[in-house]
């Protein structure tokens, strides 16, 4: 039963009104990002190919042209300056990945190694760590303009992800890349989305592009119960939001801290949606959809 | 407030990186456009060297370096001096330098023979009857000159 508050105070749920919001979301959430990681596996490495097209042009002073990875890159980043990191939080392929690795390794925590939480990093080393994909960005970028990158095949694990995800795996000459992607399936079982927040190029990338303040997730600190840290708790990236504003680029928009945040309904993006919404997340999903295939992104039309 | 100062620079930001990107496109245009304008040219002067090239292998072949000559010929009544002009290998035109000696009518006659020596590229002619004398002035006047064509 929901307890209506005076006006404009915020909705109180019950337990088990706040069970269902949760559980109705974790499974809108895991049915998206299904259908885009078996649809449009590769939407991640065509937009950062677009990146390094750029880079390639200008380091031997070419035109850059109308090319379709650039074409992908823009729309991602128009997407993302819109309606927030969407993209990460159930396009992704390699998020999802990610989401799949830590949810298998809780699984053999629990069950397995009868532990009571599943392990994840100390916060206070994330914020230190979420640096270092701008170095790899950098240096990535760097690669292309100087000409080496192109010397450096064999070594991508994002070129074995996307062989599996089509079902096919040469890897002769991809021991260095084999290697790397281990590590990084080693790394998501340790810490929710591993590779999103410390490895990730176009991760780099989304966090640095200025999302509409009406898109972003805001937190109603003066309403917030004192010592309370439900959002901090269940944030895969850390974020406390608002403490640090700075580190905002790093929310991907999973919607758990919202979802979480069943006490007093604090976080919201704009007026009083949050994003979390059913009809919103389907919207924001079918208009990528949409986009996307009419890009080219999608691996059946 | 702070979120929107971020959003600021932030947009500030991408705006600049995008302007410098648009900007370096327009040279790298005007850059393309240059190099091409410059292989129109080298192509242009390719094809012009081909045609000169052929050409002169034309002529080393018909043993006559271009030029103008003078060649003297002994006609009826003295020499006849011809200016044979070679362009591409071929003979192209021949002047009358001065045939003082002759009679106007007999070589006026005989005069015939340039062309035919022009169409047919030889000197090896037949004389034109009736001005026989002026017509060996002729044949030995270009091949006179045709000898140092052929250097």
């Amino acid at each position: 039963m929901k307890a209506a508050g005076p006006e404009g105070s915020p909705k109180k749920y019950s337990a088990a009104q706040r069970k269902q919001i949760i559980k109705r979301h974790l499974i809108l959430r895991t049915i998206l990002q299904l259908i885009f990681f078996i649809s449009m596996p590769s939407a991640f490495v065509a937009g950062f190919s677009g990146a390094k097209y750029i880079f390639n042009q200008v380091s031997t002073g070419s035109l850059i042209s109308k090319n379709d990875f650039l074409i992908i890159l823009i729309f991602l980043c128009l997407y993302t300056i819109l309606a927030g990191r969407f993209f990460c939080g159930y396009v992704c392929a390699f998020g999802t990945l990610g989401d799949l690795v830590y949810a298998l390794s809780g699984l053999v925590q629990m069950k397995v190694l009868k532990k009571k939480k599943q392990y994840k990093l100390p916060l206070l080393i994330l914020p230190w760590l979420q640096k270092i994909k701008y170095v790899i960005l950098a240096s990535i970028l760097l690669m292309c303009g100087t000409g080496i990158y192109g010397k450096l095949q064999g070594t991508s694990p994002w070129d074995i992800f996307s062989q599996l995800t089509a079902l096919k795996l040469n890897l002769n000459g991809y021991a260095i890349g084999m290697v790397l992607f281990i590590l990084i399936l080693a790394g998501m079982a340790v810490q929710e989305r591993f590779f999103c927040q410390f490895l990730c190029p176009m991760g780099a990338v989304f966090s640095l592009l200025p999302v509409l303040p009406a898109a972003t997730l805001k937190r109603d600190a003066a309403n917030c119960p004192k010592k309370c840290n439900v959002c901090l708790q269940n944030c895969p990236v850390g974020l406390k939001l608002e403490d640090n504003a700075s580190r905002g680029g790093e929310c991907i928009r999973c919607g758990k801290c919202a979802v979480y945040d069943i006490k007093s309904v604090n976080i919201r993006s704009f007026g009083t949606l949050n994003g979390t919404e059913i009809w919103l997340v389907i919207l924001k999903a079918a208009l990528f959809f949409g986009i996307g295939t009419a890009l080219g992104l999608c691996r059946f039309f | 407030m702070k979120n929107h100062s971020i959003f600021i620079t932030s947009i500030l930001s991408l705006a600049l990186i995008i302007g410098v990107l648009l900007y370096y496109n327009g040279i790298a245009a005007d850059r393309q456009a240059m190099v091409q304008a410059r292989e129109a040219e080298i192509q242009a002067a390719e094809a012009h060297n081909a045609i000169v090239l052929a050409a002169e292998s034309e002529a080393r072949e018909s043993g006559w370096t271009d030029g103008t000559y003078e060649g003297t010929g002994t006609g009826f009544g003295g020499d006849v001096v011809l200016s044979v002009t070679v362009a591409d290998g071929k003979i192209s035109s021949i002047e009358v330098v001065s045939a003082s000696g002759e009679d106007a009518a007999y070589f006026s006659m005989a005069r015939e023979l340039l062309n035919t020596i022009i169409k047919k590229q030889s000197a090896d002619v037949d004389t034109v009857s009736g001005a026989t004398f002026s017509s060996h002035g002729i044949i030995d006047a270009v091949t006179a000159a045709l000898e140092k064509a052929e250097g």
